[in-house]
């Protein structure tokens, strides 16, 4: 994919867009179309289903953009809408569509935002790749199904054969760690001391 | 700075953001989140973690193609951002118009927030006090018809105050208000006061019946009507939501 260059913060670019320069949305594509494709196609796993997305999510964002920078940062919010509509591609239901509108709910202007919601793209891959390889093979597995798949706890333990109180107990401290290790910035350096 | 919520609020902020809490567990879950600002942060910084997953995957570059397809597309070339800017005075005059209507209309919103906000300041320390009744009880309510859901904290036997916490409930039509009705066994039905909902269709007050059950009576259902804003005598139209006892 071309990258178009630009110093340009996402918050900067989304004033453009509201004043209808079509620039700003070639360059939020370069900056984020790979990764709406890389999750529509990891949970559609058909590349004309995940072309389609793909299209569909930018053109969304276009016509009638809802993001608000305060609540969560671009990728984050992308990647939530991209989920949530694939999923009900997959399922036929429209319950995922609530987790975008929880996302554009949080409230996080009393605090620190989370510092992977500070950096670039490549940064925090980077620091979720090393995130993810600490959690257990188990805690991994059950957080992954629920994400890509949409797999209840119930769902993944039969799945898996696994007792549903290991499911719950996997996912939740799976999730837990992954918020710290996230959440608390040691990952790409941005932590505090304690 | 160092979180001072137990290992048990961790755990239940985890499972709520993964769905997995049973119904009473994410109703009482609810009530404590919107009482607890740390609590509220934690569940954001949760959520936020989740979406960050698909990150770990590497990236899979979309065919050059798709880009042409987004940027060909009339909904891109024809955007009626850029028509905005190509407007006739005589539009540009009807925009002020609706967007005064708009100023006033979220001045009028703002308005209502206030006495939503100012519901809620009551509502945080009455329902640490109920919930330390040890006779309090919590009743989970359903939308009927639409996506609504919530709960109302009471404490058995007396409904001199009671808590409503509902989220998701359908826009109201200008004039009207929520009213909440309690269907008694004897076959009265009292209402228990009236209350509107923010623009997202959240609502956290605290009611204060007028009228309570007698001694033999039991209530049996609770539910909930729009109404106009003048107090009626009966339930008018259909439910919005119900909850049984």
């Amino acid at each position: 994919m071309p990258n178009v260059q630009s110093e340009q913060s996402d918050s900067e670019l989304i004033n453009e867009l509201r004043s209808g320069k079509e620039t700003a949305l070639r360059i939020i594509y370069d900056r984020y179309g790979g990764l709406v494709y890389t999750i529509a196609i990891r949970i559609l796993s058909k590349a004309d289903e995940a072309e389609d997305l793909t299209q569909e999510i930018f053109l969304t964002f276009w016509k009638q953009e809802k993001f608000d920078p305060s609540r969560a940062c671009l990728k984050t919010y992308l990647s939530v809408m991209t989920r949530s509509r694939a999923l009900n591609k997959i399922r036929g239901k429209s319950t995922m569509s609530r987790a975008v509108a929880r996302l554009q709910q949080l409230s996080l202007s009393e605090s620190p935002p989370i510092p992977l919601e500070q950096v670039t793209l490549e940064e925090s891959q980077k620091a979720v790749i090393d995130a993810m390889r600490q959690l257990s093979d188990k805690q991994r597995q059950v957080l992954e199904m629920n994400y890509y798949f949409g797999f209840s706890h119930t769902q993944i333990s039969q799945k898996l054969e696994m007792p549903l109180g290991t499911v719950k107990s996997n996912a939740r401290q799976g999730l837990i760690k992954l918020r710290q290790l996230l959440g608390d910035g040691d990952i790409i350096g941005t932590g505090e001391e304690s | 700075m160092k979180s001072s919520l137990t290992v048990e609020q961790q755990e239940l902020a985890a499972g709520y953001v993964l769905g997995d809490l049973s119904p009473e567990e994410h109703s009482m879950f609810e009530l404590e989140l919107h009482l607890n600002p740390e609590l509220q942060q934690e569940v954001a910084m949760l959520e936020i973690s989740l979406a960050h997953i698909p990150q770990a995957l590497p990236l899979i570059t979309p065919p050059l193609r798709l880009q042409e397809q987004i940027f060909k597309s009339e909904i891109v070339t024809k955007s009626p951002k850029l028509k905005f800017l190509k407007m006739t005075w005589r539009k540009w005059v009807a925009g002020l118009g609706i967007l005064t209507t708009l100023i006033l209309g979220a001045y009028s919103l703002q308005l209502r927030q206030k006495l939503i906000v100012a519901q809620e300041t009551v509502s945080n320390n009455t329902v640490a006090a109920l919930l330390q009744r040890p006779t309090s009880r919590l009743i989970s309510l359903k939308g009927e018809g639409n996506e609504a859901s919530g709960n109302l904290l009471f404490v058995r036997g007396e409904w001199k105050e009671v808590v409503v916490s509902l989220g998701r409930l359908p826009a109201l039509p200008p004039g009207k208000n929520y009213r909440m009705w309690l269907a008694l066994n004897s076959g009265r039905i009292i209402s228990c006061g009236s209350f509107n909902s923010n623009d997202q269709g959240a609502v956290f007050v605290k009611l204060n019946p007028a009228q309570s059950p007698n001694k033999t009576e039991k209530v049996i259902e609770i539910f909930i009507t729009t109404s106009l804003e003048v107090d009626p005598l009966v339930p008018e139209g259909s439910k919005v939501m119900t909850g049984k006892i």
